[in-house]
């Protein structure tokens, strides 16, 4: 499974509304795609589907709604050979010019190797009355394939050409699951709650006679359920208001309810099952790849670059190419593969040379185990492996990417929520989160500023940035050419300093991933004092202000994720030896809850050292104290600022 | 005799005139309810200077409706011009050791912590934008307290008080600390000492405390041109600081 595979799914799913790329097919549709010969077919809307309040409509446009979910309704049977057919009814009611545009086309995804969609019906309702049926040849199949991940995925679009303010969009689909055709346990997610208000939201599920009664779960408040046959149940729940958006959530997926059905299933079974499919792929690499002496920690270091870095990744994910790895060997005389085919091969290696690996299905953009309401592969779209007995912890690491070294994940893996894979089903299995470092975000800062007897500062500073922040900016920079780099890089340090300035700029450890990233500026200040006279003027820590700076949040509505920073910084300051330095302000002991920000200063004849540490630890900050922890970044940055003085020695 | 409507009418006039003032709204009704009484027995002596003493008892009336009323009227004035502290402290002489003084608009205090201390009429020592001076008894210490324009920053603040020290007395040795003032509130302080003077002929020592929260900024200064040992409890002084608003 590779980190692109599932989460576009459910991302049309949620939002509906992207733009389509270039790339369409036209008119002829592939054999997976039928159209009714009847897409006008009105009785498929429920009659009372437009009881809606009259006032309604202009309270959502007032509020900055375009559009309206109407109804969003799910019905599901379960029949004995296996397939699953589930319709899908979506009634689109839009209240402004901006809906139209933003939400005019609907659309589905569709994994074409186990599945054949039915466009039932597909029309447009106008305000007085009039309909209008969307013409089949209109109708748009997408390619979700992505750089480097190939999917035989594609995204079905059914765009609305008539809609006016007041129209009423409705669909039909009718989707074939073939589940057998799948090696994993089946299990349909739905996305009741939406960034735009959802009036009616209903799920039936049926189930043949013979046929094991599915599970179900949802964490949508309020949703009432009812099993009205012996073989059917039936969820709904009116008026649901849409999610309010923030700018900085961690975990949109997180955030957002589900209703899951599925095969009933524990998550030991879940997890014997894809680590039988991986641990099948590791066993077919015989001679050993990779020179065996050395420590454990070395045999580690060297297995792990071979395949993060000898190993391209290029992800084929057609059919149950999306979740059964390719064996070690094909891997490795491909040259190439995804994070499951990684995985095998890095296990295979690893367990030649001794070491206790073990696979892991992540869910890279989801971090709270608990909102995995129920058993399920569908909830994860990752895969990566952890060693034990290296470390006193389990080591886990990302294959995917060159930028991370042993310890080091990308920011968006740290915390994220996993699930051993074991063939061997321990009791209690159940998902749990990755390592999230206490300090995400861990950086020294070395400065060294010389006044000159002309009154010039030369500046030289070194800033090391280890952990996440290391290979956010190694995966950023090495994608990019030596010019870009150095612009990258000059933007960096305009937006630190507050200022543009001639400064010669250089990133180093970018290919070394393990030891940090160091950025290097020199630059020259002209005619900063006074040479003649007393001079005051007010310094800063500018790279640790950058960094407090970018831990801001504007959100109102939900809780704050905040990535824990330690930020060590050594200022050391010289002057001339015709001047005498002085401190005006600088020494700091800023202690909190949140985190702490100390400075101290040593003075001697012609130089001043500030030693300071900037810590605040990885917290979620819950809304109520979002004003607090505000104000905490405001004295942190107000307060990298310290005034010295400098005058001519008597 | 003097009309009854004469004394009340100045005590009304002067009270809504009071009533404006920013500090101390209070005193315009205060002399307001005072004017009743005084109405009522200016128009008593009225009636008894006509039955019991009708000729040699006039003048005397005359004379003491004057006092009455020129007493009220100087009480007034002193009022009316704000020299109301100056007869506080007058009236108060040396401050008890735990008391706790006020600024003139009441926003913070700072508490005394041994006698001997007494209130100034802000403007004595420093500007006349103070709040509050209290000065030692032997005149060698003194504390100001000041607003700090709403829209500069703490270090701003701090950096403009260290240069005019500096171009005024030359500070020789300086120390600046941050701190949380409120922990629950995250507002920021600056405690700073400066020595200035040669060490010879003049020598001084200021503490500085500096607050600025959302919606105060203060500064009170302190200074002492007392030897080390014999310095008093600047920092404590002005550490006991307590916003009215908190």
């Amino acid at each position: 499974m590779s980190s692109g595979a599932i989460l576009p799914i459910l991302r049309v799913l949620i939002a509906g509304i992207i733009v389509l790329p270039a790339a369409v097919s036209h008119a002829r549709h592939p054999e997976w795609l039928s159209t009714s010969d009847s897409l006008g077919e009105e009785s498929v809307a429920p009659a009372d589907a437009y009881d809606v309040e009259p006032d309604r409509f202009s309270e959502l446009r007032d509020a900055g709604f375009g559009f309206v979910e109407l109804v969003h309704g799910r019905s599901l049977q379960i029949h004995e050979n296996g397939n699953l057919k589930e319709t899908l009814l979506l009634m689109r009611h839009f209240v402004s010019e901006d809906g139209v545009r933003q939400g005019g086309n609907l659309q589905l995804s569709v994994r074409p190797s186990v599945e054949s969609v039915s466009i039932d019906a597909a029309f447009q309702l106008a305000d007085d009355g009039s309909r209008s049926v969307v013409t089949p040849a209109s109708i748009q199949v997408v390619s979700e394939s992505s750089l480097d991940i190939f999917s035989d995925s594609s995204t079905v679009v059914v765009p609305y050409t008539r809609l006016r303010v007041g129209s009423t969009a409705v669909l039909v689909v009718t989707r074939t699951i073939r589940t057998r055709e799948w090696p994993l346990p089946w299990s349909r997610i739905y996305w009741p709650q939406d960034f735009v208000p959802v009036e009616r939201f209903e799920v039936d599920v049926t189930w043949e006679k013979g046929v094991p009664a599915p599970e179900w779960s949802s964490n949508l408040l309020g949703l009432t359920c009812s099993t009205h046959r012996e073989n059917a149940m039936r969820c709904s729940r009116f008026g649901i208001e849409a999610i309010r958006n923030d700018p900085d959530v961690r975990s949109w997926l997180d955030e957002m309810p589900n209703f899951i059905v599925g095969e009933r299933v524990t998550w030991s079974e879940v997890s014997r099952r894809e680590a039988e499919l991986v641990e099948a792929a590791a066993s077919s690499l015989a001679a050993p790849v990779i020179e065996s002496e050395g420590t454990s920690r070395e045999h580690l270091e060297r297995i792990y670059r071979f395949v993060a870095d000898e190993i391209r990744y290029v992800a084929f994910e057609a059919g149950t190419g999306a979740v059964v790895p390719r064996d070690a060997s094909v891997t490795i005389e491909r040259g190439y593969g995804d994070c499951k085919d990684k995985v095998a091969l890095f296990l295979a290696l690893a367990r030649q040379a001794g070491l206790d690996a073990y696979p892991v299905l992540v869910a890279s953009n989801r971090y709270r185990p608990d909102r995995l309401i129920q058993p399920g592969w569908r909830w994860f779209d990752h895969m990566m492996a952890c060693v034990e007995d290296v470390e006193p912890e389990p080591i886990c690491v990302e294959l995917t990417t060159p930028y991370a070294g042993i310890g080091e994940l990308p920011q968006e893996l740290e915390g994220s929520t996993m699930l051993e894979l074991r063939t061997t089903q321990p009791v209690g299995l159940a998902p749990r989160s990755l390592h999230m470092p206490r300090h995400s975000w861990r950086m020294r800062s070395f400065r060294t500023s010389h006044v000159d007897c002309d009154g010039n500062i030369e500046e030289e500073t070194q800033l090391q940035v280890d952990g996440s922040a290391a290979v956010w900016i190694r995966s950023g920079l090495n994608g990019l050419t030596a010019l870009e780099r150095a612009r990258w890089l000059n933007d960096l340090y305009t937006e630190a300093r507050g200022f543009e300035a001639d400064v010669e700029i250089e990133a180093a450890g970018l290919d070394t991933p393990g030891t940090g990233v160091r950025i290097s500026t020199l630059v020259t200040h002209k005619r900063v004092i006074d040479p003649l006279r007393w001079t005051s003027w007010v310094e800063r820590e500018p790279w640790l202000a950058f960094f407090a700076e970018a831990l801001r949040t504007q959100n109102r509505h939900h809780s704050y994720f905040m990535r824990g920073i330690d930020f060590v910084s050594q200022t050391h300051y010289s002057v001339c030896p015709a001047f005498s330095p002085s401190v005006a302000f600088g020494d700091l002991d800023l202690r909190t809850d949140l985190g702490q920000y100390v400075r101290s200063h040593t003075r001697a004849e012609r130089s001043i050292t500030f030693e300071s540490r900037f810590s605040a630890p990885t917290r979620t900050i819950e809304v109520i104290g979002l004003p607090r922890f505000s104000k905490f970044i405001d004295a942190v940055v107000e307060q990298s600022e310290f005034g010295f003085a400098v005058r001519r020695s008597e | 005799m003097i009309p009854t409507w004469l004394p009340l009418g100045a005590v009304v006039v002067f009270s809504m005139v009071l009533i404006l003032d920013p500090v101390r709204p209070y005193w315009g009704p205060a002399w307001l309810l005072l004017a009743l009484p005084v109405s009522i027995a200016q128009a008593g002596l009225n009636e008894l200077t006509e039955v019991v003493s009708p000729a040699r008892s006039r003048s005397r009336a005359v004379v003491s409706t004057a006092i009455i009323t020129g007493g009220l009227a100087s009480v007034l004035a002193v009022a009316w011009f704000e020299d109301w502290q100056r007869l506080d402290s007058m009236m108060s002489g040396r401050l008890e050791a735990g008391a706790r003084v006020f600024a003139i608009d009441r926003s913070f205090s700072i508490e005394v912590p041994d006698a001997g201390w007494r209130k100034l009429v802000p403007g004595t020592v420093g500007d006349s934008d103070a709040l509050v001076e209290l000065a030692s008894a032997d005149e060698l210490s003194w504390i100001i307290g000041y607003r700090l324009p709403p829209d500069g920053t703490l270090n701003g603040a701090v950096l403009a008080r260290y240069e005019v020290i500096h171009s005024v007395e030359g500070i020789s040795e300086s120390s600046d600390r941050r701190f949380f003032w409120s922990p629950e509130r995250l507002d920021v302080a600056s405690y700073a000492t400066y020595e200035v003077g040669d060490g010879r002929l003049f020598r001084g020592h200021y503490e500085v405390l500096t607050i600025r929260s959302e919606d105060e900024a203060i500064e009170l200064i302190g200074f002492t041109s007392r030897r080390m040992e014999e310095r008093p409890p600047l920092e404590k002084m002005l550490r006991s600081l307590e916003l009215t608003d908190e």
